[in-house]
C-alpha cells in the first residue's frame, strides 16, 4: 500500500532533485498492524467463532441492523466492521467473501468510503454529533446497498447521545446497518446493549499469534528466531496489535535477523537469567543482594516496571508451579530454568509465596501513581526478602491436633506482616525451650509470662531493701516485648515512681533482672489511675493486673491451648473479654476489658 | 551537528537513522523514561530532522540552516505541531487533542509531512486519550506522532498498542556530569551530591542544585538524629522553608517536594546501611549521619519512613495545606525512629 509523492512535495524546489526528503519518506511506510488487517472473515486470527456467526447471517440472508463488537485491544474488533461492511456493500454481494476488488471494497479498506461512515465515538461524543447522525440516516446510500455506520470506540459517547441514539437503533430504515467497536462494553447503557447483538471478541492464542508473526517475517523478506516470536508473542497479551507493533519495531530497529537478545534489548527487560537471579537472593532473604541486582539491572537499561511485571509472572509461576506441579505452562521462564523455578518453589511455603505476590501486586498498583517508582520496588524488595516461611493458621490448628513439633516452629512464632525479628535468631533459644521447658532452670530463668512471678521473687530477693522496698509497691508488673518489662505504680505511689525513674535505680533494677534471666532485659515504668486499682483498699489478689493474670491461668488450662503452647511455644497476645469459662461472667465485663489493655497483655514473642 | 546536543542515548539516534534510511518509519512512537533525561530535546531533534529540507535519508540530522530547522526552532513551523498541558491545569484538556486532531487532517502545509510532539502524554485523561485514539492509529499520510511520558503503566492499553515503544535509559553517570558540568550551578560543591542523586536524569537532579534545600535537609536529618527529637519545633522550620520560596502556592509545595525527594533518598541509603549494603554515597560526612540514624534500626523502619513521605507527597498533591502536611509528616518521623529504636 506505498503511497504515491503527492503533486505538491514534487514541486519543492528543495527536494526537486533525486533525494527524497525524510518526511516523504515516512509518507513511504505503513506500519505492520496496517498492512495486515485481515480483509476476509477466514483472516481473522483467533475470532473464528465471531467469523463464523457472521458468516452464517450473511449466507442466510440474517443480517441484523445494528452489532455489538467488545473485546480487548488489538484483536480486530474495526477489522471485523469493515469486513462486514464489505461484505454487506461488495459489489458481488452480499457475500460472506468479499471480492476486495471492486471500488466499494477498495474504500472501504482504508475507511473512506462514502457509504460507510467510520465515525470516531471519542471525538464525535455529544449529542449534536448525533442529532447530525440522526438527521442523515433517513438518506439512502449513495452508490451502495447499505449506509453502515461504524462508531468506534463508542464508549466514549455521552449519556445524551446514546439516549438520542436509541429510538434509530431500534428501528432504524431498511438501508442503515450499525456497527459499535469498543473496548469497554461494561460503559454502554443498558438499553444500547439490548438493541444490539453483541459480539466478545476472545483474545488471541500464543500459537495463532506465533504462526501470524512468522508469517509477517516472511513475507516481510526478514528472518527471526523462534525464541524472539516467542518472547514477542508472549508480550503481547493476546492482542494482535500489540504484537504487530511489537514486531514492527524489532524489524525496523533491530538487525537482519531478529535474536532473543535484541528483543530484551528494545523491550527493557530483563534477561530470565536476571530474574531467577534476583528471585534466588529474594527467597534466600538477602536483601543487599537484591538490591544490588535491582541496580546493575537499572544501569542496564531495563525498565522498573517491566522487571516488577517479570518478577509478578515469576512469583505466579511459582505459585503455579507449586501448586499444579511441574508440568504446567509457565509464563516467565523458558526450558532453561524450569528447574530452577521448581526448586525455588519447593524452597518456601505456599503462603509465603501468596505473601509475596501480595506485596509485588501491591507495589504495581502503587507504582501507577508514584514519581518514586524505583523506592516502591526497592521497598517491595526487602519486604519480601524479609517475609518469614509463612503456614496457614488452619495448618498450624492441624500440627496441634496431630501432635506434631517438627519443621513450623519458626513459623508459629511469625505471624504474617512485618514484625518479625530478623532470620535466624528464633534458632537456639527456641529450641532449648522445646526440650527443657520446666520453669526453674538452673542458672537462668527464661523470661515468659509464666515465670514472671518466679522472676519477680528473685528481684525482691537479690535486689536489696531500698529496691525492695520500693517496687514491693508496685501495683503490677508485665512482660512488654522480648526484651522488655513494664512495672506500673498506683498514682498514689507517684514518689515511688519517680524514684524508680531515676536512671541509677532503674539500672539496678535492670542489673538484677538481666542476671536472673541471662539476657539483657529493659525496665519500663508506668503510673495507673487510682480508680483502676480500686482506690487502693482491695488486696493484691484484686489488683487488675494479678486478676488478668488469674484469668489467664485459667484459660490456659484448656486443653488445645495447652497442647498449643506446649508444642509449639504459643503464648496468649489479647483476650476478649467474653473469652473464657462461664464463671466469670458475673464479673463486670468491661473492667476486664480495660485491664486487658491497661495491664499490658500485650504479645509477649519469646526470643 | 545537530545530534551532537544530545548527551547519551547515542543507539537510538543511530536507530532512527538506520529506520529511516530502510524507510521503516512508523507513524506512532511512546517516548518512555524517567523525568529529565532528554526525551523532549531528542523529539524536537528528531522532529526536525524529519521537517529538514537539506536531510536525507541517508543523512539523517538536520542540518539548522535550511528555512524548515530555522522555523521549528523559533516555533513557528505550520507542520510542527508542540502540544503540551496548559499551566494552570492538571490534565490535557480534550480540546487540545481535538485541535491537534483537526491539524493533522489538513494538508503538509511545507509538502514534507507532519510531526506532532505531545508533551506531558502522562497527563492525558480518559477523555483527551479517547479521542486521539482514531487518529493515533490511522493518520493521514506523512504524519507523526512522539508521545512523550515517564510510565507505561500511566497509559492506556488501546494508546500503548498503537505505538511503537521508545525507551529511554536514565544517562550513565559520566553522561550526567557531562549534562550537570555545562549548566551553572550555584553551589560546585553539590556536584558530587547531585550526581548520586541523579540517578542518570540530570533534569531532576538540576531542580534540586539550590543549595538552600541542601541546607533544610541537613537540618532536619539532624534534628531527627537527636536523642530527643524536637518533630513541632522541625515541622515549624520546614514548612516555613517551603513559605519562604515565594508568593504563589505553587511555589511552596514544589519546594516541599523538592526537599522531600532529598529525605527519601537519604531514607533509602539509611535503609541500605541497616541491610548491610553501601550506598554509593557522595562525601564521607553525609555517610556519617545517615550511618548514625540507621544505627540498630532494622529496614523495616526506614520502609516506615519511606512509605509515610510517598504518604506525604500524596497529600501535598492533593492540595491539603502544606503547613499540616509537613508537620505531620515530621511527628510521624520522629515516633517512627523512636519505635524504631525501642525495637533494637
Amino acid at each position: 500500500m506505498a503511497r504515491k509523492k503527492t503533486a505538491e512535495v514534487v514541486e519543492t524546489p528543495s527536494v526537486a532533485d533525486a533525494a527524497l526528503a525524510v518526511g516523504d519518506a515516512s509518507a513511504e511506510y505503513t506500519v505492520l498492524a496496517r498492512r495486515y488487517r485481515p480483509q476476509q472473515f477466514a483472516d481473522l486470527a483467533g475470532q473464528e467463532p465471531v467469523a463464523q456467526a457472521l458468516t452464517n447471517a450473511l449466507k442466510s440472508n440474517r443480517v441484523a441492523h445494528a452489532y455489538l463488537f467488545t473485546g480487548a485491544r488489538g484483536v480486530g474488533k474495526t477489522s471485523a466492521a469493515r469486513i462486514l461492511a464489505k461484505a454487506l456493500n461488495c459489489d458481488n454481494g452480499p457475500t460472506s467473501t468479499p471480492c476486495d476488488q471492486c471500488p466499494n471494497c477498495k474504500a472501504i479498506a482504508v475507511g473512506e468510503d462514502i457509504d460507510v461512515l467510520e465515525i470516531d465515538g471519542a471525538s464525535n461524543r455529544g449529542i449534536d454529533e448525533i442529532r447530525d447522525l440522526r438527521a442523515n440516516v433517513q438518506y439512502r446510500p449513495q452508490r451502495s446497498r447499505y449506509k453502515v455506520y461504524i462508531i468506534d470506540e463508542v464508549h466514549m459517547l455521552t449519556t445524551q447521545a446514546f439516549n438520542a441514539l436509541l429510538k434509530t437503533l431500534e428501528e432504524p430504515p431498511p438501508h442503515v446497518k450499525f456497527i459499535f467497536a469498543t473496548t469497554e462494553a461494561n460503559k454502554i447503557p443498558i438499553t444500547i446493549l439490548s438493541r444490539c447483538q453483541r459480539f466478545d471478541f476472545a483474545g488471541i492464542g500464543m500459537s495463532q499469534l506465533r504462526e501470524r508473526l512468522k508469517q509477517i517475517v516472511s513475507s516481510e523478506g526478514m528472518a527471526a528466531d523462534d525464541e524472539a516470536i516467542d518472547l514477542v508473542a508472549r508480550r503481547a497479551g493476546g492482542s494482535m496489535r500489540d504484537a504487530q507493533s511489537l514486531l514492527d519495531q524489532l524489524l525496523s530497529f533491530g538487525g537482519d535477523r531478529l535474536t532473543a537478545e535484541r528483543v530484551h534489548q528494545l523491550l527493557g527487560t530483563a534477561h530470565e537469567d536476571r530474574v531467577v537471579e534476583l528471585a534466588a537472593a529474594l527467597i534466600a532473604k538477602d536483601a543487599a543482594k537484591a538490591l544490588e541486582a535491582l541496580e546493575q539491572s537499572v544501569e542496564r537499561g531495563q525498565q522498573l516496571g517491566e522487571l516488577l511485571d517479570q518478577l509478578i509472572e515469576y512469583w505466579r509461576d511459582l505459585m503455579i508451579v507449586q501448586a499444579a506441579g511441574p508440568d504446567v505452562p509457565t509464563l516467565s521462564v523458558t526450558g532453561a530454568h524450569r528447574g530452577e523455578l521448581q526448586k525455588q518453589a519447593k524452597a518456601w511455603s505456599p503462603d509465603a509465596i501468596l505473601a509475596g505476590l501480595d506485596i509485588l501486586v501491591s507495589a504495581k498498583s502503587r507504582m501507577r501513581f508514584t514519581s518514586h517508582p524505583r523506592v516502591i520496588l526497592e521497598m517491595a524488595l526487602v519486604r519480601m526478602a524479609r517475609l518469614e516461611n509463612l503456614a496457614a493458621l488452619s495448618q498450624l490448628v492441624q500440627w496441634v491436633q496431630e501432635g506434631q513439633v517438627a519443621g513450623p516452629r519458626s513459623a508459629a512464632s511469625a505471624p504474617a506482616s512485618g514484625r518479625q525479628t530478623p532470620g535466624g535468631s528464633t534458632t537456639s533459644a527456641e529450641k532449648k525451650k522445646l526440650t527443657d521447658d520446666s520453669p526453674a532452670r538452673v542458672q537462668t530463668i527464661d523470661f515468659t509470662e509464666e515465670n514472671l512471678p518466679q522472676i519477680w521473687q528473685q528481684v525482691l530477693l537479690q535486689g536489696g531493701l531500698m529496691l525492695a522496698s520500693d517496687i514491693k509497691r508496685a501495683a503490677g508488673y508485665a512482660i512488654f516485648g522480648p526484651n522488655s518489662l513494664v512495672v506500673r505504680f498506683a498514682a498514689k505511689y507517684n514518689h515511688a515512681n519517680s524514684e524508680l525513674l531515676e536512671p541509677a535505680r532503674r539500672a539496678a533494677l535492670e542489673g538484677i533482672l538481666t542476671r536472673i534471666v541471662g539476657k539483657p532485659i529493659q525496665v519500663r515504668t508506668e503510673a495507673i489511675s487510682d480508680t483502676a486499682v480500686n482506690g487502693g483498699t482491695s488486696s493484691a489478689s484484686d489488683l487488675p493486673v494479678n486478676r488478668t493474670r488469674k484469668m489467664r491461668t485459667e484459660i490456659m488450662q484448656f486443653p488445645l491451648l495447652q497442647k498449643a503452647s506446649q508444642q509449639m511455644g504459643a503464648q496468649i497476645v489479647a483476650m476478649d473479654d467474653d473469652f473464657g469459662t462461664a464463671a466469670r461472667r458475673s464479673e463486670p465485663v468491661g473492667v476486664a476489658a480495660d485491664e486487658a489493655d491497661d495491664t499490658g497483655e500485650v504479645l509477649t514473642e519469646d526470643e | 551537528m545537530a545530534w551532537s546536543k544530545i548527551v547519551g542515548h547515542r543507539p537510538w539516534i543511530d536507530a532512527f537513522a538506520e529506520v529511516v534510511r530502510r524507510r521503516r518509519l512508523a507513524h506512532a512512537y511512546l517516548f518512555v523514561g524517567p523525568q529529565g533525561v532528554g526525551k523532549r530535546l531528542f523529539a524536537r531533534e528528531l522532529a526536525k530532522a524529519l521537517l529538514c529540507e537539506k536531510a536525507t535519508p541517508e543523512k539523517f540530522e538536520a542540518c539548522d540552516a535550511c528555512a524548515a530547522c530555522q522555523l521549528v526552532d523559533a516555533g513557528t513551523h505550520p507542520d510542527f505541531f508542540l502540544v503540551g498541558k496548559p499551566e494552570d491545569k492538571n490534565e490535557m484538556p480534550v480540546e487540545t487533542m481535538r485541535e491537534l486532531c483537526g491539524n493533522f487532517s489538513l494538508k503538509s502545509s511545507r509538502g514534507h509531512g507532519k510531526v506532532g510532539l505531545l508533551d506531558d502524554a502522562d497527563d492525558l485523561n480518559e477523555e483527551s486519550a479517547n479521542c486521539f485514539l482514531k487518529t493515533l492509529e490511522e493518520p493521514p499520510p506523512g504524519s507523526i506522532f512522539i508521545l512523550l511520558c515517564t510510565s507505561l503503566e500511566g497509559q492506556l492499553p488501546t494508546i500503548r498498542s498503537r505505538c511503537q515503544t521508545i525507551r529511554f535509559a536514565p544517562l550513565t553517570a559520566s553522561e550526567t556530569k557531562e549534562v550537570l558540568t555545562r549548566q551553572e550551578l550555584a553551589d560546585p560543591a553539590l556536584l558530587p551530591r547531585l550526581l548520586h542523586l541523579a540517578s542518570g536524569s540530570p533534569g531532576r537532579a538540576l531542580e534540586l542544585a539550590d543549595p538552600a534545600i541542601w541546607e533544610a535537609r541537613n537540618f532536619v536529618l539532624k534534628g531527627l538524629a537527636q536523642p530527643k527529637i524536637d518533630a513541632v519545633g522541625l515541622g515549624k522550620h520546614v514548612a516555613e522553608f517551603a513559605e519562604d520560596a515565594g508568593k504563589e502556592t505553587v511555589l511552596h509545595r514544589q519546594r516541599a517536594y523538592r526537599l522531600l525527594r532529598l529525605l527519601v533518598q537519604a531514607w533509602q541509603d539509611a535503609a541500605r546501611f541497616t541491610v548491610g549494603g553501601e550506598p554509593p554515597s557522595a562525601d564521607a560526612e553525609d555517610a556519617r549521619l545517615l550511618q548514625s540514624l540507621a544505627g540498630g534500626r532494622s529496614p523495616e523502619t526506614f520502609l516506615s519512613m519511606m512509605e509515610r513521605s510517598l504518604e506525604a507527597e500524596t497529600q501535598i498533591g492533593r492540595y491539603i495545606q502544606l503547613g499540616l502536611v509537613l508537620e505531620g509528616l515530621m511527628e510521624s518521623w520522629a515516633q517512627i525512629l523512636e519505635r524504631g529504636r525501642k525495637e533494637a
